[in-house]
């Protein structure tokens, strides 16, 4: 079988996360970093809340 | 993927004698038609053993567990299994090892989905958490939902973060203004007048608090000294007095004794010392004189004896003197102190700058007699010192504690506004991927549900009852709802379908499942689907399944509908990509067997070649097929026939029924492929001859074909076979053996087969 190896977790992961960094909710370096931990579920409340005040524009 | 060239089975289930199945190149559909018994489940069976390491055409027959013993064919042993798929590029073969199906190469195994009539049913009536398993891959986004979680929990600790930060705020703002108010409220913005005082270093209090403390201690210092002093006077004067009266005791004692008392006395005890060490000697040890040496020691120590009175006023007249000498040093250790002290206390005065309110003496004068005088003098403002230090700590410690506010309510501050700043953030960023979750897993939910409403609408058109949803339970996780649309009312399939209908919506499922991922990769088994449709429904389910399997990598139909079989002997289900087998009665001694399966006008072909034609047999074949044709171009062309509730016309009426305008019209186009066979060049074929010619012998049908008359006696076999040659030229020109029948108007100009190797004309019947 050649079925392909890309899981649903997985491709909603890309899609949300370029969405957060579209919506400059995180920058991309920090984006591409999260998505294979939100794909697992191994993304953790402390990288939320880094890459949210990483992303707060400075003033 | 490659494509399917050869099955063969082995000893499994009815295959008890090896069996091959060839397929046919550029079909992906092979219907296997078999009566029942006849081995079409064994041949499935040996995709699902290949594919998914199952037989599952016994499972759920009440047999128990270890169906593994019924899979080989009766007689043989389940080490003889043997199935093997050749494809263009690749063999797979499998077989049973230790109770594992064993498939070599296991690299690009085969992906096979079965669906038995059995089965069809369970896929609606399945409850949700196994229909939710059966798409699970395709919408189970639990990593995502993890990630929510987290997110979630980020949301509450940064709210609580905040709701601390705010509390906190509150708390410093109060005791700031405590502590503006413990100052007096000196100014009216008590945030302003905390900030400018939480600047002031607190090294500006240390000093004051060091200086009234040091002026307070060399203060102590000096307090106790006069009371010692005064003990010390006293001490003196006591010594003075006790001298005097030892030096009379004495000189009393000595007046009692010689004068030089002191000095025998002296004397005496030395010799008694000596005489202690040397007894009873023969002569004086001070004269040398033996006249009365005998118990001289014992005279000497009556003698030492009377001189003990003196001997203690001597003894306490020392002790006194000493005491009184130890009295004046400490008077002078005392006055040294007293001038360093006085010293010290003058040094503190000067060295610090008082501020106002704080009087210090000069130092105590020299003379410690006077100092009773100045301390009692320096009491009041002892207190006034000690007052001062009192509130310039409490000061100092204000202002620490106002500091220590500040600091917190600005660090307060500060975490509440950055909190308020994250907080939005996340939260837009939670709506974000709730959001994304939701329309990814609806989307997918519903492009099944709508592929399954297409497909089941072609079944069923206009039934009222296409509109299939499929919802995941919010409540619980893992759970699939199916509901329908059934005139106007929502509700699960289960509510208003019959059997028939939920066996095709099963069907449906199946098809709208089996293309989510990758179809090219399936190869897609349907073990007796038709089985329960009903008969207007099988029709389109025929078209459906002839239209949907070409999206797979093949298709494999087995059945027993009778219908398909007819179709197929009249060229009806030809479109050049369905293979057709049927299987032979499946006996104990050779198993599975496959038999020819020739179409109608195959069979008449045969008949015209074989060396001794046998003319009634040609005559009626001919005939049969010869009505084929005619209805059929009766039909496209609209002719007019008279009314029959059977619908059954003789071949005259069917040959009158095409006026002349018609048959001089009647031409049909065969492809001829060019010999790259990148494309066609069209032969046109007249009908008119054809059609000219069978007027006339027509009546052979009947004489020779399909009566018995005594006419047919005198009849030659030449014209029968001369009917059946052309019967057969029409039916070669009007039919494709692959593609069929010229059904399709699309072209606006002809009627064509679906591969346009037929081009009939004209379009419509000539006015």
């Amino acid at each position: 079988m050649s079925e392909s190896t890309v899981t649903a977790s997985e491709q909603l992961a890309a899609k949300i996360i370029q969405r957060l960094i579209d919506e400059k909710l995180l920058s991309a370096n920090d984006g591409n970093k999260l998505i294979p931990k939100v794909a697992t579920g191994k993304v953790r409340a402390e990288d939320w809340r880094l890459a949210a005040e990483k992303s707060v524009p400075e003033v | 993927m490659s494509a399917l060239r050869k099955l063969s089975v082995a000893h499994l289930r009815g295959s008890i004698q090896p069996f091959s199945l060839s397929f046919e190149k550029d079909k992906r559909l092979t219907v296997i038609y078999g009566e029942n018994g006849s081995g079409k489940s064994t041949l499935c069976d040996a995709f699902d053993f290949l594919g998914n390491g199952l037989v599952g055409s016994i499972e759920n027959r009440g047999l128990g567990g270890g169906l593994s013993k019924y899979w080989a064919s009766i007689g043989k042993t389940l080490a003889e299994i043997s199935v093997v798929l050749e494809t263009d590029s690749t063999t797979h073969s499998a077989r049973l090892v230790r109770s594992n199906v064993v498939v070599n190469p296991q690299e690009g195994r085969p992906n096979v989905q079965v669906l038995r009539r059995d089965k069809m049913l369970t896929l609606v009536t399945a409850s949700p958490s196994e229909r939710y398993e059966a798409i699970r891959r395709f919408i189970d986004v639990g990593g995502i939902e993890a990630a929510e979680g987290a997110l979630r929990d980020a949301i509450k600790s940064a709210e609580q973060g905040r709701d601390s930060a705010a509390l906190r705020l509150q708390e410093n703002r109060g005791e700031i203004y405590r502590l503006w108010q413990a100052a007096g409220g000196p100014d009216e913005d008590f945030l302003g007048w905390a900030q400018t005082e939480a600047n002031r270093a607190v090294g500006e209090f240390a000093p004051r608090i060091d200086a009234l403390d040091a002026l307070l201690t060399a203060y102590a210092r000096l307090t106790d000294l006069p009371g010692q002093w005064t003990q010390t006077q006293q001490q003196i004067r006591d010594a003075g007095t006790e001298l005097a009266n030892a030096q009379a005791a004495v000189e009393a004692a000595q007046n009692g004794i010689v004068s030089d008392a002191a000095d025998m006395v002296t004397l005496l005890e030395s010799a008694q010392a000596y005489l202690q060490r040397h007894r009873d000697p023969e002569v004086c040890p001070v004269c040398q004189s033996g006249e009365k040496a005998q118990d001289l020691s014992e005279r000497l120590q009556e003698r030492v004896a009377g001189f003990q009175v003196l001997r203690e006023a001597t003894q306490r007249l020392r002790n006194v003197h000493t005491q009184l000498e130890r009295a004046k040093q400490s008077a002078d250790i005392l006055a040294a102190q007293a001038h360093e002290k006085a010293e010290q206390f003058g040094k503190v005065s000067a060295t610090h700058q008082w501020p106002e309110g704080i009087d210090v003496p000069e130092p105590p004068p020299a003379d410690i007699d006077e100092w009773p005088g100045w301390l009692a003098a320096a009491e009041g403002l002892h207190m006034v010192w000690r007052s001062a230090l009192a509130q310039c700590q409490a000061q100092a410690q204000n202002h620490s504690a106002l500091q220590g506010a500040v600091k917190n309510y600005t660090e307060s501050m500060q975490a509440q506004h950055e909190l308020d700043a994250v907080l939005p953030r996340l939260q837009r960023t939670l709506d974000i991927v709730v959001e994304e979750r939701k329309r990814y897993t609806d989307k997918v939910l519903a492009d099944i549900a709508d592929e399954v409403g297409r497909l089941y609408e072609r079944i069923h058109p206009k039934e009222d009852s296409n509109k299939i949803t499929l919802q995941l339970d919010a409540k619980r996780r893992a759970s699939l709802a199916i509901n329908t649309t059934f005139h106007g009312t929502v509700a699960p399939p289960t509510a208003y379908f019959s059997d028939s209908h939920m066996d095709t919506l099963g069907l449906c499922i199946f098809l709208a499942n089996a293309k989510l991922n990758e179809p090219r990769d399936k190869i897609l088994v349907l073990d007796d689907v038709l089985g329960s449709v009903d008969e207007p429904h099988v029709e389109r389910l025929i078209d459906l399944l002839l239209d949907e399997c070409q999206g797979f990598r093949h298709c494999l139909i087995a059945t027993h509908y009778r219908p398909w079989r007819s179709k197929h002997h009249w060229r009806m289900l030809r479109d050049g990509k369905c293979q057709f087998v049927e299987l032979g009665k499946w006996t104990r001694d050779s198993g599975v067997s496959q038999i020819g399966s020739l179409d109608h006008i195959d069979q008449l072909h045969h008949l015209l070649a074989q060396g001794a034609p046998d003319a009634q047999l040609i005559c009626a074949k001919a005939g049969t097929v010869l009505e084929s044709l005619l209805k059929f171009v009766a039909v496209i062309y609209g002719l007019r026939l008279p009314y029959r509730t059977d619908a059954q016309y003789t071949l005259g009426e069917l040959l009158d029924a095409m006026d002349c305008k018609l048959r001089k019209a009647l031409r049909v186009e065969i492809a001829e492929p060019d010999a790259g066979g990148t494309g066609a060049t069209y032969r046109a074929v007249p009908l008119e001859p054809h059609l000219d010619e069978l007027k006339r012998i027509a009546q052979l049908r009947n004489a020779v074909g399909a009566h018995f008359n005594e006419l047919s006696f005198d009849l030659l076999d030449s014209d029968a076979l001369n009917f059946g040659r052309c019967v057969h030229d029409l039916a070669e020109a009007l039919t494709d053996s692959q593609s069929g029948w010229p059904q399709s108007k699309a072209s606006g100009s002809h009627w064509a087969t679906k591969n346009d190797s037929r081009r009939l004309h004209p379009l419509t019947r000539p006015a």
